[in-house]
């Protein structure tokens, strides 16, 4: 059945629509509050997913999918203000998919392809030497950790989310979220410790 | 310890312009400008009904087997001959009844898939013939040429006189007694001819012993040019002027067609052809030899016709029937559609323009796709209810998958 065509109000601002009103716009299929939301948390959604996976190739394919579904489903929100989470919750577990599909195919050799977008890129202009020298090492452990490790480190430590919500966001216990977060944050300190004592 | 918020300070908090551009538009070009994903039960539902639609489809084009010959309702075979000592009704496989007076004879000339052929001698019949049927019928009512396809009329012989009234439908009505030619009656229109051969209780007698001398059959509209006055309708079918007919003639209007041309050959068969100015023996020499599965030696006949007598009524049924042995015996679909288009053109009686479209289209869908397109296309608008429109929809698919 054709959707009835719903008249779009221009907004000057898109922060002065919080996250709550742009969802129920977005349901009413307003294709201004599609966009809005996309600018809104699309830097996000690139930064996790470049975190993640730091390789452009997938991380551009995560986000065009992570809001393509994210507009496919929006009618089956039900907690409009969480809409951040949800649409996290959404990348991490299509950056999820995607790692373990590229991890198996370089198994099997079918994919020599380089990940060419690894944190020391990702760093802005403003960050200073020992920042970089920081990541670069931050780059070597998070070779060695599993995703699921990864994930959990990444959403604590670089995107700041608290225990509880990683928990959420990636589906896993609080108890398995605190143990994966221990699991990775000993191993970067230990790699650091390492570096640093020659 | 790392500094784990100097590491998170230093990503860069925006993703360059042009990379958050190129992203949108792929995931506008994917969501916004085409409808939503449908649901897997919606998609469930329509691929179901998809399959259905296909089947059904599938059961309507789908060649029909031939149904063959007319029978009674009770699955016997029609005699072929039909004579009434009082009144009775006939019901056939097909739906249609026959309903005859007390005294009423009649003929079967013809029994196929695709047509019936009676030819009536006296007394008073009524023919319902279920529409829709797959058969044509023709009717020969003592010299008023029927036919028709699904209506019902009756026939009535009183003195000299032959009265058709149609009850429903239409019918095409032709023979010496109809003046100004061919013409179709409908629904409450009737039509009388005389005077007639009246058959005389003498005559009757003479005709028990041969009584192929009283049959008749639809390629006997008497065309032969012999200036009888057109209100005569039976004089040249006289009983007693048949004694002087050939044997193979007296033979093929009996319906024996293997006897006629073991009499004839394929040599006499071409032979009289080149003599005969005599329509209706051009046509019976045809019949012969099409009947007993000669086709080839059945063109002449009708070529003679059309070429000799392209004025004569009966020149584009000649043409017809010329299409019909190219395409469905000789498998030449070059031919048979010029002949098919020549009929068209000479003139061709309305119960039989559509077929013969029908049957041009299909020939030259063999040879010529894109005139065959044409024709179905033009076929199909003319036709938005016909009755090969099933068929012809059937062919233009096959056409497009070969």
């Amino acid at each position: 059945m054709k959707k009835p065509i719903v008249p779009i109000t221009s907004l000057s601002n898109t922060d002065s629509v919080d996250d709550a009103t742009l969802v129920l716009r977005m349901k009413e299929g307003d294709v201004w509050a599609m966009e809005a939301f996309y600018h809104r948390f699309v830097h996000k959604i690139t930064g996790i997913s470049a975190r993640l996976l730091r390789n452009s190739s997938d991380i551009e394919d995560v986000v065009q999918d992570t809001f393509t579904e994210a507009y496919r489903d929006m009618p089956q929100i039900k907690s409009p203000q969480l809409v951040e989470r949800w649409l996290v919750r959404i990348a991490v577990h299509r950056a999820h998919r995607r790692f373990r599909r590229r991890k198996l195919k370089r198994t099997l050799g079918l994919d020599r392809s380089i990940d060419d977008e690894r944190l020391f890129i990702q760093v802005g202009v403003h960050a200073s030497h020992e920042a970089r020298a920081e990541i670069a090492l931050l780059d070597s452990v998070f070779d060695t950790m599993n995703i699921s490790e990864r994930t959990c480190f990444v959403l604590r430590y670089i995107e700041g989310y608290r225990l509880e919500e990683v928990a959420q966001i990636t589906g896993y216990s609080l108890a398995t979220v605190k143990r994966r977060i221990v699991n990775a944050k000993g191993a970067v300190d230990r790699h650091f410790e390492e570096e640093s004592h020659g | 310890m790392v500094d784990m918020d100097r590491i998170r300070n230093a990503f860069a908090d925006k993703q360059s312009p042009l990379r958050v551009h190129r992203m949108w538009q792929s995931i506008e070009a994917a969501c916004i400008d085409t409808s939503p994903a449908p649901s897997r039960w919606c998609v469930t539902v329509l691929a179901t009904g998809a399959v259905v639609a296909a089947a059904l489809m599938l059961a309507l084009i789908w060649p029909k087997a031939d149904v063959g010959p007319l029978m009674l309702q009770a699955g016997a075979p029609i005699k072929n001959t039909i004579v009434t000592a009082q009144p009775m009704r006939t019901r056939f496989s097909d739906g249609s009844f026959l309903d005859t007076a007390k005294g009423t004879s009649l003929k079967l000339v013809e029994n196929t898939s695709h047509s019936v052929a009676f030819s009536m001698l006296q007394g008073e019949a009524y023919f319902n013939i279920q529409p829709g049927g797959p058969r044509v019928w023709r009717v020969n009512c003592m010299g008023i040429f029927v036919t028709v396809v699904g209506t019902a009329f009756v026939c009535r012989g009183q003195s000299e006189q032959v009265t058709l009234e149609v009850k429903r439908g239409a019918v095409l009505v032709d023979g010496k007694g109809v003046e100004k030619g061919p013409r179709k009656l409908v629904a409450g229109n009737a039509i009388t001819v005389g005077p007639k051969h009246v058959f005389t209780k003498k005559d009757k007698d003479n005709n028990n012993d041969n009584d192929v001398n009283n049959v008749d059959n639809m390629n006997n509209a008497n065309e032969n040019g012999d200036n009888a006055g057109r209100s005569n309708l039976t004089a040249s079918r006289a009983p007693h002027a048949s004694a002087a007919q050939p044997v193979w003639k007296i033979q093929a209007e009996a319906g024996n067609y293997i006897e006629a041309f073991d009499r004839l050959g394929a040599d006499k068969v071409a032979s009289l052809t080149a003599q005969s100015n005599d329509v209706d023996e051009l046509f019976q020499l045809s019949d012969v030899a099409r009947r007993n599965g000669h086709p080839r030696d059945a063109i002449g006949p009708l070529e003679t016709i059309i070429r000799r007598f392209p004025q004569n009524a009966r020149a584009a049924l000649a043409s017809y029937t010329l299409g019909r042995l190219y395409l469905e015996h000789l498998k030449a679909p070059v031919k048979a559609t010029e002949a098919f288009k020549k009929a068209l053109s000479l003139g061709l009686p309305a119960a039989l323009t559509e077929t013969a479209e029908a049957k041009q289209i299909r020939a030259m869908l063999q040879y010529n796709t894109t005139e065959g397109k044409k024709l179905a296309s033009e076929y199909l608008m003319r036709y938005p209810d016909g009755r090969y429109r099933q068929k012809v929809e059937a062919w233009l698919q096959a056409t497009v998958s070969q």
